[in-house]
């Protein structure tokens, strides 16, 4: 089968091509979510290494998968999704702490180094701040503000009512907004 | 209140946007790591099934009648011993044929004694 036919098809179908040994679905398969679910996991656990880790793992339970999916289970991004999401709970568990020395600071040459170093400090800031929150309201606050999800979206797969997910972001942007006011001088804006 | 509300928002629309941009992208290590198990568990998977076929009760049984190819020449002697009592060809017509004609009256035993009698009797 062509490359650009495999491009075609859907993520189901892909992944049964996978299984049936069909070369190149796994590369397309892996184009499509890789992306995703690194970011996904990066802000949550922010660490690039662990959510390095955690994408491949995610990954690796896919392929483990793929002979048993079936064309009726749920749609291969939300399990993946869902897949992630427990990892990155599995991994605050264990770590509790998040050490953001580890945060990576990709370097940037379009950026000049003062505002690229107010962007990191100010990202640095909000990862802290992120850190501290429950963990429903972080999931909530990085789907809609990071991750660009909608809330109908982030209900469905957290599981919860559109209420709710408005609610536990709108209580994690306060919590946010009440952290980061304390540093508002060092991370570049005027204090009242 | 309220400016001060949509004041604070705005700036943590800030924090949002330098946390996206600065949020590291997926590697290209990653991926290569991620198609390597990709091909790692399909082979594991095909490894699977070949085990699973070895396994399997029918399987046994190949090999308790001798295997694969003994199990061939049986269902082909079979199918011919059944072709043959369905269709009758002609020369097994033959065969009945001489069987018929084969009675015990037409039959003679030999004595194996025979010439000991006409020795000992004296003639």
């Amino acid at each position: 089968m062509r490359f650009d036919q495999l491009s075609g098809m859907s993520d189901n179908a892909l992944l049964e091509a996978y299984a049936n040994g069909i070369p190149g679905a796994s590369q397309i398969l892996t184009d499509r979510f890789m992306s995703k679910i690194f970011t996904q996991a990066f802000h949550r656990v922010l660490n690039e290494a662990d959510a390095d880790d955690i994408a491949q793992e995610a990954m690796l339970r896919l392929w483990r998968i793929a002979p048993n999916w079936k064309q009726g289970n749920a749609k291969i991004s939300t399990w993946l999704y869902k897949i992630v999401n427990n990892l990155c709970i599995d991994w605050l568990r264990q770590k509790k702490i998040v050490n953001l020395e580890t945060v990576t600071e990709p370097i940037d040459d379009r950026q000049n180094v003062t505002h690229y170093l107010l962007n990191q400090s100010r990202a640095n800031a909000l990862y802290s701040a992120l850190a501290k929150l429950p963990v429903r309201q972080r999931e909530a606050v990085s789907m809609r503000h990071l991750e660009g999800i909608s809330n109908p979206e982030i209900a469905e797969k957290l599981e919860l009512s559109i209420e709710a997910v408005e609610s536990l972001i709108a209580r994690g942007k306060r919590t946010l907004s009440d952290a980061l006011q304390s540093q508002k001088s060092e991370l570049g804006y005027q204090n009242d | 209140m309220t400016e001060n509300k949509n004041n604070r928002d705005f700036e943590l629309e800030d924090f949002f946007a330098a946390a996206k941009q600065s949020a590291p992208e997926a590697s290209k290590t990653l991926r290569r790591k991620i198609l390597y198990t990709s091909e790692q568990e399909y082979q594991k998977s095909k490894s699977y099934v070949s085990k699973q076929f070895q396994n399997s009760w029918w399987n046994n049984l190949f090999k308790e009648f001798g295997g694969f190819y003994l199990i061939v020449g049986y269902g082909t002697v079979a199918t011919i011993g059944i072709f043959i009592g369905l269709s009758s060809p002609h020369w097994s017509n033959i065969i009945l044929q001489l069987d018929e004609n084969i009675t015990i009256a037409e039959l003679e035993l030999a004595d194996p004694f025979v010439d000991l009698s006409s020795l000992y009797s004296g003639e």
